[in-house]
C-alpha cells in the first residue's frame, strides 16, 4: 500500500480566486511533488457582480487549463482530477462552462459541494504526520470558508461557509487600501455571522490552509522577521499585518512581500476571516498548512482510487455536516446608485443605529475603553447619517432620536477624552524623571477621578436608555417614501 | 461646533447617488469655512472646527461609499489623516488649557507668569473645556504642592513643544493637500456621480 504509483496524477482546482495545480506522484500515504502552479483569475467576482461566469473569464480560464494540461503532460501525468467550488457552484452558468472545459480542454470538472471541499482539504491540511491527530482545520478560499473537526485523524464535523476573502472583499473592502469603515464594516458583519455558527466541539489545535493563509505568513514572516521556519500564525501576527494591509495599497504590497497584486487586494478580507474564526475558537494561534484541497484530491486517489469522491471518508455522512447560517438579506444585494433616497435612508439608519446600541453592554462592563470610543464613533457615524437623511424624516420622531444620541454621544466623549488624556499621561510618566512624577501622579489621580464620574453618568444615562423603544423610533422615523419636508 | 447645516432640496425618491452627491458637496463647502483659520496657529476654536468638518465630510462619504463613484474613496483617507492631525492638536490644546488652570491657582516658580496673566488664559480656556474636569482640577482640597508643581511644569513645557510640532505637521499636510487642489479633485469625483446616475436611469 504504501509504494508510491509510479504514474504521476494531477489535481487541478477551480477556485473562486485562482486555479491551481499540483503534479504528484502518490500513495495512500505520502505525496512527491513534481508540479505546483497557481494563477489569480478571481472567478468569483464575476459571479458576485452579474451571477454567472462572463465570456472574458471563461476564455481565460480554459487557456490557462490547456496550460495546466500541457504541464502536467510534461510531467507525465495520466490521471487528471479537477475540481470546482463556489464560484462554480454559485453561477447561473457553472454546468455550462464545465461542458465548455471539458469541450476544450478534455478535463472533466466535478463541481463539488462545499463539504466535499471541506473533507479534501481536511485530509491534505492533514498530511503531515507532524500534525496532531486531533487537529481541526480552517480553509480561507475565495468564495468559502471550511471548517473541519476530528479525532484521531478522523473528521467529527464539518461545514463550508459561503464567505471568503475575495467575497468579503467585494462586499466590503473596495477601496485600495481598504477604509477602516469598510474594515470594520466587515469586523461587523462576520461577528455577527459567525455568531449563529455552531461547532460542536472547538479543536485544541488548528491548521489553516488556502492561499490568504499562505500569503500572510509570508507578509508576517518578511515585516515582522518572524522566523520563517515557523508556520505558526499568532492573533497577533495577523492584526499586525491587517495594519499593514490597511495602510499600503495592494500594489505596494504585492512589490514589498513578492506577492501577485490581485493576491494582495483580497488579503484583508482574508485576515479578518482568520481573525474572526481564531476568536470565535478561542485560539491565539493556528499553523499554516502548505497543503490543501489539490493535494487531498490525490491522497484520494492514493487510497480509494476511482472511488476517490465517493469513499465514506471523503462524501461523509449527514450526520457530520454541520448547518451553515444563511446570508442576511443586506448583504445578499450591494448597493445601486439609483435606489431612492428614502428607502436607502431607512436601511442606513436602522443598520448605524442597531452598530451604536451593541456597544452598550461593553461598555456598561467597565473594563474595556475601547468599548467606549467605539461606541462612541458609533454614536458620530450614526449621527452624520442622521445628518444626511433629516430632511426625508418626520421631525418630531427625528427630533427625539437625535437629542438621545447627541447625549450619549457627549457622555462617551467625557469619558474617551480622558482616557486619551489618562493614557497619554501614563506614556509621559514612564519616560519622565523622579522628580516629575509626582505631578503626573497627580494629574492621573484627577483624570481618574473624573472619569470615575463620567462613568457613573454614562450608567446613569443607558439604565434609562430603551434600545428597543430607541430603535423603533428610529426605524419609523423615515415613514414609506420619505417625508416631504425637504 | 454648531449642529451640521440641514440640507434642504433633497428629493426623498430621487436616486440616492445624486442625493449623495449633493450632501458630500454641502459638506466639503462647510470644511472650506474654516480654512482661512489654518494659517492661525492659536484659533483653537477653528481649528476644532475644521477637524469636525473634515470628520463630517468624511462620514460622509463613508456611509454614502456604496452610492459614490469609487474615486471618491482615496479622499477619505485624507481625510482621515486631516481629522488625526487636527484631533491630536485638539487634545494638546486641553491637556494645554487644563495645565496653565492648575498651575494658575499659585504663581508659577518655573514660567514666571503672573497670576493676572493665568486668569485670562483661564476665560479662554474654559470656554472648550468641560466644567466638571475643570471643577477636579480647580478643587482647592487637592492642589498640587510644589513637589507635585514641578512635573506639571515640565509636562506644560513638553506640551507646548509637542504641539508646535503638532501645528507644524498638519499645516505642511493641509498645504499638500491644496497644492493638488484637494477641493476641486473631489468636486471632480463627485461630478462622476450625476454621469453615472443618468446613465443607469437610461
Amino acid at each position: 500500500m504504501t509504494q508510491m504509483y509510479k504514474i504521476p496524477c494531477a489535481a487541478i482546482d477551480i477556485g473562486s480566486n485562482s486555479t491551481e495545480l499540483a503534479v504528484a506522484r502518490c500513495s495512500p500515504e505520502n505525496l512527491e511533488l513534481l508540479k505546483d502552479e497557481s494563477q489569480m483569475l478571481r472567478t468569483g467576482e464575476d459571479v458576485k457582480a452579474n451571477g454567472e461566469i462572463g465570456q472574458e473569464t471563461r476564455a481565460r480560464l480554459i487557456s490557462l487549463l490547456n496550460d495546466y494540461v500541457r504541464l502536467a503532460k510534461r510531467r507525465r501525468a495520466r490521471v487528471f482530477l479537477v475540481v470546482a467550488t463556489e464560484a462554480m457552484r454559485e453561477a447561473r452558468n457553472g454546468q455550462e462552462v464545465a461542458q465548455e472545459i471539458e469541450r476544450e480542454s478534455g478535463l472533466h470538472v466535478h463541481i463539488i459541494p462545499g463539504t466535499l471541499e471541506a473533507a479534501l482539504t481536511y485530509h491534505g491540511a492533514t498530511s503531515d504526520p507532524s500534525v496532531p491527530a486531533d487537529a481541526g482545520v480552517l480553509d480561507v478560499g475565495g468564495g468559502s470558508t471550511e471548517v473541519v473537526t476530528a479525532r484521531q485523524r478522523k473528521i467529527t464535523w464539518l461545514t463550508s461557509l459561503p464567505i471568503g476573502s475575495g467575497w468579503l472583499h467585494d462586499q466590503f473592502l473596495t477601496a485600495d487600501p481598504p477604509m477602516q469603515e469598510e474594515i470594520e464594516e466587515a469586523q461587523d458583519f462576520l461577528h455577527r455571522y459567525l455568531r449563529a455558527l455552531y461547532v460542536p466541539h472547538f479543536p485544541l489545535t488548528l491548521m489553516v490552509t488556502g492561499s490568504s493563509a499562505k500569503s500572510l505568513l509570508k507578509v508576517a514572516q518578511q515585516a515582522l522577521k518572524l522566523d520563517v521556519e515557523s508556520d505558526c500564525l499568532t492573533r497577533k501576527a495577523l492584526f499586525a499585518c491587517l495594519g499593514i494591509l490597511r495602510t499600503l495599497s495592494a500594489r505596494e504590497v504585492a512589490d514589498r512581500y513578492g506577492l501577485e497584486v490581485e493576491r494582495a487586494s483580497v488579503l484583508p478580507g482574508g485576515a479578518l476571516i482568520l481573525l474572526e474564526m481564531l476568536a470565535y475558537l478561542r485560539l491565539d494561534e493556528a499553523r499554516v498548512s502548505p497543503a490543501g484541497v489539490r493535494e487531498g484530491m490525490l491522497l484520494a486517489y492514493g487510497r480509494f482510487g476511482d472511488e476517490w469522491l465517493e469513499h465514506p471518508e471523503v462524501r461523509v455522512d449527514e450526520e457530520r455536516i454541520g448547518q451553515s447560517p444563511p446570508l442576511p438579506e443586506e448583504v445578499a444585494h450591494k448597493p445601486e446608485a439609483t435606489r431612492p433616497f428614502a428607502q436607502a435612508g431607512q436601511d442606513e439608519l436602522v443598520k448605524r443605529a442597531r452598530k451604536f446600541v451593541d456597544w452598550r453592554d461593553e461598555v456598561l462592563k467597565h473594563d474595556d475603553v475601547e468599548a467606549v470610543h467605539k461606541m462612541r464613533v458609533a454614536s458620530r457615524r450614526l449621527r452624520a447619517a442622521m445628518d444626511a437623511y433629516q430632511s426625508t424624516c418626520q421631525e418630531k420622531r427625528f427630533k427625539r432620536a437625535y437629542r438621545q444620541v447627541r447625549q450619549a454621544a457627549d457622555l462617551l466623549g467625557a469619558a474617551r477624552d480622558t482616557d486619551v488624556m489618562r493614557l497619554r499621561v501614563e506614556e509621559l510618566a514612564q519616560r519622565a524623571s523622579t522628580e516629575e512624577q509626582p505631578g503626573l501622579r497627580w494629574l492621573s489621580d484627577r483624570l481618574t477621578a473624573y472619569r470615575r464620574q463620567g462613568l457613573e453618568d454614562l450608567e446613569a444615562f443607558f439604565q434609562e436608555f430603551d434600545a428597543n423603544d430607541f430603535q423603533d423610533e428610529i426605524e419609523d422615523c423615515i415613514p414609506t417614501g420619505g417625508n416631504s419636508n425637504g | 461646533m454648531a449642529k451640521a447645516k440641514p440640507i434642504t432640496g433633497l428629493d426623498a425618491q430621487a436616486a440616492t447617488a445624486r442625493n449623495a452627491g449633493e450632501i458630500a458637496r454641502v459638506r466639503l463647502e462647510e470644511l472650506y469655512q474654516w480654512s482661512d483659520f489654518v494659517d492661525t496657529p492659536y484659533a483653537v476654536r477653528e481649528l476644532h472646527n475644521l477637524r469636525i468638518a473634515a470628520k463630517r465630510l468624511r462620514y460622509t462619504l463613508e456611509i454614502f461609499a456604496g452610492y459614490l463613484p469609487g474615486d471618491c474613496k482615496p479622499f477619505v483617507k485624507e481625510l482621515e489623516q486631516v481629522q488625526e492631525e487636527l484631533g491630536e492638536l485638539h487634545d494638546s490644546d486641553v491637556l494645554i488649557a487644563l495645565l496653565r488652570l492648575a498651575l494658575g491657582s499659585q504663581e508659577s516658580p518655573i514660567t514666571g507668569q503672573s497670576l493676572s496673566q493665568k486668569r485670562k488664559q483661564k476665560g479662554m480656556a474654559k470656554s472648550f473645556l468641560r466644567p466638571g474636569l475643570v471643577a477636579e482640577l480647580l478643587d482647592a482640597s487637592l492642589a498640587p504642592t510644589g513637589e507635585e508643581r514641578y512635573g506639571l511644569e515640565q509636562l506644560l513645557r513638553h506640551l507646548e513643544t509637542t504641539r508646535q510640532e503638532q501645528y507644524s505637521a498638519f499645516r505642511q499636510h493641509w498645504y499638500r493637500l491644496q497644492e493638488r487642489d484637494f477641493r476641486r479633485q473631489l468636486l471632480g469625483a463627485l461630478e462622476e456621480e450625476a454621469v453615472e446616475v443618468s446613465q443607469s436611469v437610461s
